[in-house]
């Protein structure tokens, strides 16, 4: 694995210069957009109420996430560009770390500060504003907790973009479908395995059902290591990515 | 060192377009790629680049297999693809992009070419012809100062001073430990260039000579008149006469390298003569 900070940089600021501000000013004013228009039909009705920027931005990041997870690679879906992107004088390694730090981990961090300038704004206009409005200040425990939501979702479609050259997209839905079901049918026969109460159930008694110890079954090592997998994953589609490039013909 | 070892490649599993490919390239010449349409030279020069991995076979440049793709490699190689794509902003910012990754691009030698090839650095990439972008492509894959110079048709779009001028900066800057591979259909522009040429036929090469050597064997030559000489190994028409490929007599001569193409596509037992 060959790896020079100074070729990561430049990758980082050419990926961040030619293609993160780009989508990240188009996200910022779809974000923006919405925000005003959930807020304004509150700005001059006379009452305060509080408004909620916070479930959108929710919603604009995960579905940002999408978009840019999908367009990490738009090098590679022509072919001429492709093999320019592949002759060019850096590790896989390198590529797709430089492209994995500016569309993953920078990604989510931007969103997050334009949550905080898009909050300030509107709580500044909500003083001024007659009647006005409050801003919700709703970034708790659950907005952090959908952090790795956001990063598997962004990452899962990083590597969608790495595999398929073209249609990354669609194909890429595709395949999270297939990989849902093989997780849920592999979710399902651990949890017959070691819930006997499960088994009963399955075996025609959906009363036993009833009596299983929900609290306990949320401690579970099996259940603690599917919610660690779910952190795990990005990192484990970030070394898929770097397979998949080093093995990439033009 | 160029080396292409027992080379079979296809595009499909039972097809193939190269069986048992086998040349080297010395440093510190010129080689022309020569073939008819869908011979296989684009696909070629991407296998040299590592772009495209061999079936069977290798290929190296200086030791190193070229399908690693090793960063020590791909900076000591520069691909110039037939319709390179550029991006839309300036040439300073693609010049600050990508420039970096090679260690011996010379700055002053890029300017110097833009200045020859009479294209305005301070503009933007999108507000240039396409002769323009194809001479910026050109002066950048110039400037980088690599080992293995691989260009796929330079001279494409460009008009005449240009392909003058490029000759000119070609041969100025072929140093004696870089190897530069041209594949071109527009002999006539490149043809003064070249120390050798490879001719690939039916995925095999049919040629891989010094042009010196070729021209101590055959000479070209216009003869007036409707007949050909008996002598002759092949003949094509020209205004009032043919330009005829024949065998050398022991006297200095210039080998018309489109002359020899079409003589040895048509009849490669002429080689054996």
């Amino acid at each position: 694995m060959t790896f020079q900070l100074s070729r990561f940089f430049q990758l980082t600021k050419i990926e961040i210069l030619q293609n993160f501000i780009k989508s990240i000013l188009i996200i910022s004013l779809i974000y923006f957009g919405i925000s005003l228009l959930g807020i304004l039909p509150y700005m001059f009705n006379g009452h305060r109420v509080t408004a909620d920027i916070h479930s959108s931005w929710l919603t604009v990041t995960i579905i940002g996430g999408i978009i840019v997870g999908s367009a990490s690679f738009g090098e590679i879906t022509k072919r001429h560009s492709r093999i320019n992107y592949l002759n060019l004088p850096a590790s896989a390694t390198e590529k797709v770390l430089s492209k994995a730090v500016v569309n993953i981990i920078l990604f989510p961090i931007a969103m997050f500060v334009l949550f905080l300038v898009v909050k300030g704004l509107f709580s500044g206009l909500a003083n001024i504003t007659a009647g006005g409005i409050g801003i919700g200040d709703q970034f708790e425990l659950s907005t952090w907790n959908m952090m790795s939501v956001i990063l598997l979702v962004t990452s899962l479609f990083f590597y969608g973009s790495i595999r398929f050259n073209n249609y990354a997209f669609p194909l890429t839905i595709a395949w999270v479908i297939l990989f849902v079901l093989a997780i849920a049918a592999i979710s399902f026969l651990v949890a017959l395995m070691i819930f006997p109460e499960l088994r009963e159930a399955v075996a025609g008694n959906p009363q036993a059902i009833e009596s299983m110890n929900m609290p306990s079954i949320e401690h579970h090592w099996v259940i603690t290591m599917f919610k660690y997998l779910f952190y795990i994953a990005p990192i484990i589609f970030i070394v898929l990515s770097i397979i998949c490039l080093t093995e990439k013909e033009g | 060192m160029l080396t292409i070892n027992n080379l079979h490649y296809g595009y499909k599993k039972n097809s193939s377009l190269f069986e048992g490919l086998e040349f080297v390239l010395d440093p510190g010449k010129i080689t022309g790629l020569l073939g008819k349409n869908g011979a296989g030279k684009s696909t070629l020069l991407r296998l040299l680049t590592g772009a495209y991995f061999p079936k069977t076979g290798n290929i190296s440049f200086n030791d190193m297999p070229t399908k690693n793709r090793d960063v020590n490699l791909l900076s000591s190689i520069y691909f110039l693809q037939e319709d390179d794509v550029l991006p839309s902003y300036r040439i300073s910012r693609f010049l600050d992009f990508y420039a970096p990754f090679y260690p011996s691009f010379s700055r002053n030698d890029f300017f110097s070419m833009l200045e020859k090839f009479d294209v305005d650095h301070t503009q933007k990439i999108s507000a240039l012809s396409f002769g323009q972008k194809k001479k910026l492509s050109v002066a950048f894959a110039l400037a980088t100062g690599v080992r293995l110079l691989i260009l796929d048709e330079p001279t494409n779009g460009m008009d005449i001073p240009s392909k003058s001028i490029l000759r000119t900066v070609i041969s100025e800057s072929l140093r004696e430990d870089q190897s530069i591979v041209i594949s071109t259909h527009q002999i006539r522009d490149l043809g003064q260039l070249l120390d050798s040429i490879v001719i690939i036929e039916n995925g095999k090469i049919l040629v891989k000579n010094d042009l010196y050597d070729l021209a101590q064997k055959f000479t070209c030559g216009y003869i007036p008149g409707r007949s050909i000489p008996q002598n002759a190994y092949y003949a094509e028409p020209a205004p009032g006469g043919h330009v005829v490929l024949s065998e050398n007599n022991g006297e200095p001569s210039d080998i018309d390298i489109e002359v020899f193409f079409n003589a040895v596509i048509s009849n490669p037992t002429i080689l054996n003569s």
